[in-house]
């Protein structure tokens, strides 16, 4: 590994600073789960390592009738977290997908969100329920949602000054949801196809009001299948609607690679995501 | 530049110098000449680095020595008691056969330890799920599942 620079900010506007100076030289050192193994490769090699560790107030759970998470919780405690059952299982289901026991006992929310792979697990289950990504940098603050956060393959639209400080789902919105995912057959288990649903149904619980429906490592970026989306829309909440939607949703996806199956998996997934979001509302 | 860093290894306080590039597995094995936690595959998927990080599994060659910096790391020669009496996990991996080459073993002790520590009676899947970082390649996983799963039953020590 090449040397670097290395920093450990004990306050936020001071790891700020810092990676202003810095730039895209700079990168920030969270769990390091990604980080230090792109390092280990020789496939990226920062000038200087801001290592967040000291700044605890970003580790954190706050939840009421809004979820707000610190980026540098680890994913064990989100996938712990009682709050994130029932309707919200989703959220510790997506969780529980990424790595192993080591791996989400280091590796964090706003890791997971800002190395931006297109096979993440965070983000379908966070954009399902629209989430919000607060950013800050020296001088300067933005909420952005986590869609228009999400670029290109290991890319967001963060300038290269700004660091994520918190992630937010405010206000919790009505309705239940699910996080189904699919692995590669190799040692790491990464994601070949992730399916985050969030429905709602009227009130007798017959049709269907509203349904968001996200998908990872299908596109360039985890996406909003907004066809499916507005197929399902006050039609009536069956297992043949479901299935209408998965195999939409399979013809909005654009998957480099093993595409056939890639799609088969989008539209199997989708009527069970669909389906366990529907047992949950009940 | 090496960054001086306090942490504790197996009940010993360390203070030690580091270069920030060093991994954790690095300075384990040798700084501190502590050899029983293996390298691997080196990319954080094998697991057979796994030590506890304030109880906790983490992978020892994807953490950088500096994150370790004032917390408490536990390697598999910090488990066994005072006396040398082997701790009731590795016990129980030699009266179970759930050794082969070894070299998956130590990784794998301190994945079902993490898990017996927080969960002491897991089901059969639960300790499937808690040692799916770790790979064996001598094919030995219904025998550790067998070994941990005996050790659930019984009264687990520290």
């Amino acid at each position: 590994m090449k040397t670097f620079h290395y920093y450990e900010p004990s306050a936020l506007e001071e790891a700020l600073d810092i990676l202003h100076q810095y730039g895209a030289r700079a990168k920030v050192l969270a769990g390091g789960t990604d980080l230090v193994v792109q390092m280990k490769q020789g496939k990226i090699k920062p000038e200087a390592i801001i290592n967040l560790t000291k700044l605890q107030e970003l580790n954190f759970m706050a939840i009421d009738s809004a979820v707000r998470i610190g980026p540098l919780t680890p994913l064990s405690r989100i996938a712990a977290n009682p709050f994130f059952s029932g309707r919200l299982a989703l959220i510790s289901e997506a969780a529980l997908a990424v790595g192993d026991v080591q791996i989400r006992n280091s590796a964090t929310l706003g890791g997971n969100i800002a190395n931006a792979s297109p096979s993440a697990d965070m983000p379908p289950a966070l954009l399902a329920l629209g989430a919000q990504v607060r950013l800050r940098k020296k001088g300067g603050a933005r909420v952005v949602s986590l869609e228009e956060l999400c670029l290109g393959p290991f890319s967001t639209s963060m300038e290269k000054d700004e660091i994520i400080v918190e992630i937010s789902i405010s206000p919790i919105p009505e309705g239940s949801g699910a996080y189904v995912w699919m692995p590669k057959r190799t040692a790491v288990d990464e994601t070949l196809v992730g399916v985050g649903t969030w429905l709602q149904g009227d009130a007798q619980g017959e049709t269907c009001s509203q349904a968001v429906l996200a998908l990872n490592s299908v596109a360039p970026v985890p996406f909003r299948a907004r066809e499916a989306e507005a197929f399902l829309q006050g039609k009536n909440l069956s297992r043949e609607n479901f299935r209408i939607a998965g195999e939409i949703a399979a013809e909005e996806a654009s998957p480099r690679s093993r595409a056939d199956y890639r799609k088969t998996l989008v539209s199997v997934l989708m009527e069970e995501a669909l389906e366990r979001a529907l047992r949950r509302a009940q | 530049m090496k960054v001086k860093i306090h942490l504790q290894v197996n009940g010993l306080a360390y203070e030690v110098e580091v270069e920030p590039r060093r991994t954790l597995l690095e300075l384990i094995r040798d700084d501190l000449e502590l050899t029983g936690t293996k390298e691997g595959c080196g990319l954080g998927e094998c697991g057979t680095c796994t030590v506890l990080l304030d109880g906790r599994p983490i992978k020892s060659c994807i953490t950088l020595a500096v994150q370790a910096k004032g917390r408490e790391v536990t390697t598999i020669e910090g488990i066994e008691g005072a006396d040398g009496t082997l701790h009731p996990i590795q016990q129980a991996f030699i009266d179970h056969g759930a050794i082969q080459c070894g070299f998956c073993t130590p990784g794998m002790v301190l994945s079902a330890k993490g898990l017996l520590d927080e969960n002491p009676r897991p089901t059969e899947i639960e300790v499937r799920e808690a040692i799916a970082g770790n790979l064996c390649r001598c094919t030995g996983y219904q025998k550790i599942v067998e070994a941990i799963l005996s050790v659930s039953s019984q009264e687990h020590g520290a």
